[in-house]
């Protein structure tokens, strides 16, 4: 019964995409290393396995290339590249999440996701004020479940905070 | 020719879609009583006016009858001398429903009683004293009766810039016979350049729906068009003994139009007749222009970030409104805003601090403009006004040298009514939302990747499947019908953008006092709608260009040994996957020492530039701001022109060419692609990257033997084939990918090529033909380097295709980069 409920919950959460409420402080999480990142479920429209990435010339680093969703052609951004972390193989638990913000679609390639986990406002902390570089300014908060802490991100910032890393990548 | 029954069919349709458009807004105007919008009536009475016209034609004398007095009562309420009352909008509601019902039952509508809705109608004429009763009979020159009887109204309602009118004879059967045209089409190609103003049939059979008769079936057209008596002919495709020419001064009947043209100063030998109705118009667009223009003028002062867009905006503004203003011979004011023009012109640079003193001075500019316009408003002419003191403090916004071409006022005007077309001319067609149609179009493309990769199907392979191959080739079949006809539904003939060309070289001949002879060539080409929107304004641009660059005075011409009239040739034709359009004159083509020495003020290139071949050279004219027109004036010489065509190819994926020799003329070649949607690709490969090159622009692959290749002391690798030498274009070094082969001898060359050019693209192999349906790179990528979109692979992996052109544009800059290099040193 607890199962049917379970389910029953879920399938509503997603019927339910486009209330306001019910995507309140749901994040969805994913790992980087070691760490655990979120973003605001709101601008994930689905999470696919890694696929075949057509590479695409002249582009910075940390956008990987383009890939064919049903029909539809969207770039996928790196984070590890994008944070400037090392980069690593792909494998069967790497993940594209696709993100779809001013009706551009975008994948972002993780590690792994891991779960959709609710954190309310009052257990997010600002970001820390020391900055310490790139990755800082995608920052949105810290939130805290339990013990862990998740590094949520911004990300209309992880995608649009492009001009800079334009240049920097002209610039090359 | 097209069966009868089809032609009624026609017309009822057509007319039914006409009455649809109208009623919301006969709904509309009952609203705006005390100010109805002339634009709105306008659309009504050519609605009625359309139906009265194929009524008369195919004999249904009700609809003719109960048209015919609607619009008649439609131009009183035009003209002002009616106002729109609840009674008026009702009796023409019920007018438009007794159409209806007659359109209905065509066949029986002469039997119908239409004396209730005719008889309110003709009270409501008669009980203001409607005007339209006077005919006037329609004489030739020597003052011939044509038979043709017009009422004032309709001679109002020709429109202004309609200098000419003629009657043009035709027979019909002949023209179906021979050339294949239905009266329907003659009449749609009639009305692209001129209004029908009458038009009657002569046959033995009055009815003509009992078929089309035997002998020859004469058509006569009451025509008004904006072209000449010189090119009337080819106009229309009449033998010159077919066309009359009537002298229209003769029927301007009541004094009312002799008031009419309020001209400020009578300078200007070339000023058109100013009639009211053109006053109006001026007036209303000119207080939108004004105010819009003060608006953006305050948001540059205000807005920082929005500094460049505001300024844009008015010098836009204001040169229409100049364009206008020189038009209708307001000296005063066109002298006003083209200093304006050239303020901001200058403004825009970048260069003049924008401070409060200007924002007063340009308030100024704009505050007397509106004045000006309000005056023609109230009065209906303008007083002669000493702007001379405003002319010089905007003058003071400018460096003092380029006060001094502000000083000289502009002599010849064009007015860019040419990029704005008046009327829409109504088609039978269903109208679909070009939106709808491309996802139609996308989901065609869909299911041709979704067919071969199901048809592919890796699990498929190996298994013979008699039966199943058959089907899937049945299947191809289809698809492949469906993309066609998809395709097709997006193809329109150029002819239309192409007519609307014989006007403007008409305008701007006349103008500038040049003979100018326009021939077109190929008009039935057809090309894809996007292609039809982006290409008008280019051409445009580059026929002012001719005509008022390139073909010189009749003095100059004989002086230089050619005939006093120029020619000006636009010629359309499919030359591989690409539409070419031409546009040629035998003017006296580009100076190239003028444009470098321009090159070199502008720092567009460095040292003297003696080395460049001349395309290079003539291709400079495409820069913004570009223009070694001595003087400014309205008609060219800002430079704004070429850089427009250069930026609308651009979006249609097109470029242009230049060809000239000093002395003897210019060809302006515009390379199109046939349609944005699909292609047909080679898919080559370079590592694991697979590359879609456009199969067009392919001319053979090879294997190169090693005594065919030469490398120059700066790397760059030359592939001799038969006589000529071919650069070697590297994808794996220009992408940085890793390849199989790295040696010429083991891969394979592509040679490509784009106008006279050709690359060999080097690649480790070739992989095989498809078609292709183009999609464009997300945006969130911006542009890539030598590509021009992208596209699903049958396998759905996606293959980006290579843009030939843009290749060996990057192939040739790095040449020249490394050219201009040593001479720097």
């Amino acid at each position: 019964m607890s199962m049917e409920n379970e389910k029953k919950m879920v399938e509503d959460d997603l019927f339910d995409e486009d209330s306001e409420d019910t995507q309140k402080d749901k994040y969805l999480t994913f790992q980087l290393g070691k760490e655990d990142y979120g973003i605001e479920i709101r601008h994930v429209t689905e999470i696919i396995g890694i696929q075949k990435i057509t590479e695409v010339p002249d582009m910075p680093a940390f956008v990987k290339g383009v890939i064919n969703l049903r029909g539809q052609v969207i770039p996928v951004m790196d984070v590890r590249t994008r944070f400037q972390m090392e980069s690593r193989e792909y494998d069967d638990r790497t993940c594209v999440i696709v993100v779809r913000i001013n009706d551009s679609a975008i994948g972002l390639v993780v590690d792994t996701v891991n779960e959709v986990a609710d954190i309310p406002e009052d257990s997010v902390a600002p970001p820390p004020m020391v900055s310490r570089g790139e990755g800082s300014r995608y920052l949105q908060g810290m939130g805290k479940i339990g013990n862990e802490v998740k590094i949520l991100l911004n990300v209309n910032r992880l995608l649009h905070d492009e001009e800079l890393s334009k240049i920097t990548g002209a610039g090359n | 020719m097209t069966s009868d029954p089809s032609i009624v069919e026609e017309f009822i349709v057509e007319a039914q879609e006409h009455l649809e458009n109208i009623e919301d807004d006969f709904l509309e105007l009952g609203q705006q009583k005390e100010s109805p919008d002339p634009a709105l009536i306008d659309k009504i009475f050519r609605a009625a006016h359309s139906i009265k016209g194929g009524a008369g034609f195919l004999q249904f004398k009700n609809i003719g009858s109960l048209a015919h007095i609607m619009e008649t009562l439609l131009s009183s309420l035009r003209s002002g001398t009616i106002s729109v009352t609840d009674e008026i909008i009702e009796a023409l509601l019920a007018g438009v429903d007794k159409l209806g019902a007659m359109l209905a039952n065509a066949d029986s509508s002469n039997d119908m009683d239409i004396s209730a809705e005719h008889g309110t109608l003709d009270a409501i004429l008669k009980g203001v004293g409607g005007k339209d009763t006077a005919d006037v009979p329609v004489t030739t020159g020597e003052g011939l009766q044509t038979g043709f009887e017009i009422t004032e109204f309709s001679l109002n309602n020709i429109p202004k810039n309609h200098d000419f009118l003629y009657i043009l004879k035709y027979d019909l059967v002949e023209l179906a016979k021979v050339r294949g045209k239905s009266p329907i089409g003659l009449i749609r190609e009639l009305l692209s350049t001129g209004e029908i103003v009458d038009a009657r049939i002569e046959s033995a059979a009055d009815d003509l729906s009992d078929g089309v008769p035997k002998g020859p079936l004469h058509y006569e057209v009451l025509y008004s068009s904006l072209i000449g008596p010189e090119t009337i002919e080819l106009a229309v495709g009449l033998p010159s003994d077919k066309v009359v020419v009537i002298d229209k001064s003769k029927l301007a009947p009541k004094p009312r139009e002799v008031a009419a043209p309020v001209v400020e100063e009578m300078e200007d030998e070339f000023q058109l007749p100013i009639t009211p109705e053109m006053i109006e118009q001026f007036v209303a667009e000119s207080d939108e222009i004004v105010e819009t223009v003060e608006q953006s003028l305050m948001e540059v002062f205000e807005n920082p970030d929005k500094v460049q867009e505001g300024i844009a905006e008015s010098f836009r503004l204001i040169h229409s409104f100049k364009g206008n203003c020189g038009l209708l011979g307001y000296k005063g004011l066109e002298r006003v805003s083209h200093t304006m023009e050239t303020v901001l012109d200058f403004f825009k640079t970048g260069v003049v601090p924008r401070r409060e003193a200007d924002r007063n001075i340009l308030m100024k500019g704009v505050d007397t403009l509106r004045e000006g316009v309000s005056e023609l408003s109230k009065s209906g002419k303008l007083e002669p006004h000493d702007y001379s003191e405003l002319i010089e403090e905007l003058g003071s916004l400018l460096p003092s040298h380029k006060a001094a071409a502000t000083a000289r006022p502009a002599r010849r005007e064009d007015t860019d009514k040419s990029d704005t077309p008046k009327k829409t001319v109504e088609r039978r067609d269903l109208r679909v939302d070009l939106e709808k149609l491309d996802v139609l179009i996308n989901l065609v493309g869909e299911l041709v990747i979704a067919e071969s990769m199901t048809t592919r199907h890796p699990e498929l392979e190996g298994m013979h499947l008699e039966g199943f191959d058959r089907s899937v080739h049945n299947l191809r079949r289809i698809i492949a019908d469906l993309q066609d006809v998809a395709m097709a539904v997006r193809m329109i003939p150029l002819s239309r953008t192409f007519r609307k060309m014989i006007r403007l070289v008409h305008d701007l001949a006349n103008k500038a006092g040049k003979q100018i002879k326009l021939e077109l060539v190929g008009e039935d080409t057809e090309v894809d709608k996007t292609v039809i929107e982006q290409i008008n304004d280019p051409l445009v641009h580059i026929i002012r260009n001719s005509v008022d660059h390139g073909v010189e005075p009749p003095e100059e011409r004989i002086a230089a040994g050619k005939a006093g009239q120029g020619n000006v040739t636009i010629e359309a034709k499919h030359e591989g996957g690409e539409v070419l359009i031409i546009v040629r004159d035998d003017g006296r083509g580009l100076s190239r020492e003028k444009i470098l020495k321009k090159a070199v003020e502008n720092g567009l290139i460095q040292g003297d530039g003696a080395n460049l071949p001349d395309d290079e050279v003539f291709k400079m004219i495409f820069e913004p701001g570009f223009s070694t027109a001595e003087t400014i004036t309205d008609v060219s010489g800002r430079g704004v022109g070429m850089d427009v065509v250069r930026r609308n190819l651009e979006k249609l994926k097109g470029r242009v060419d230049v060809q000239s020799n000093f002395g003897q003329g210019s060809n302006v070649v515009l390379r199109i692609p046939l349609t944005l949607a699909i292609i047909e690709g080679m898919l080559i490969r370079v590592g694991d990257s697979r590359y879609t090159l456009p199969l067009l622009s392919i001319r053979e692959s090879f294997r190169p033997e090693p005594e065919q290749v030469t490398i120059t002391m700066d790397g760059l690798e030359v592939v001799r084939v038969r006589d000529e030498m071919i650069p070697v274009v590297r994808l794996h070094e220009l992408y940085k990918i890793r390849p199989d082969a790295v040696d010429l001898q083991e891969g394979i060359l592509v040679i490509v090529d784009s106008g006279r050019k050709q690359v060999c693209i080097f690649a480790d192999e070739i992989l095989g033909q498809h078609q292709t349906v183009i999609k464009a790179l997300p945006t969130y990528l911006g542009s890539a380097r030598g590509l021009s979109g992208c596209t699903i692979l049958g396998n759905g992996e996606v293959s980006l295709i290579m843009d030939v052109s843009s290749l060996i544009a990057m192939a040739e800059n790095s040449n020249l980069q490394g050219g201009q290099y040593v001479d720097g040193e």
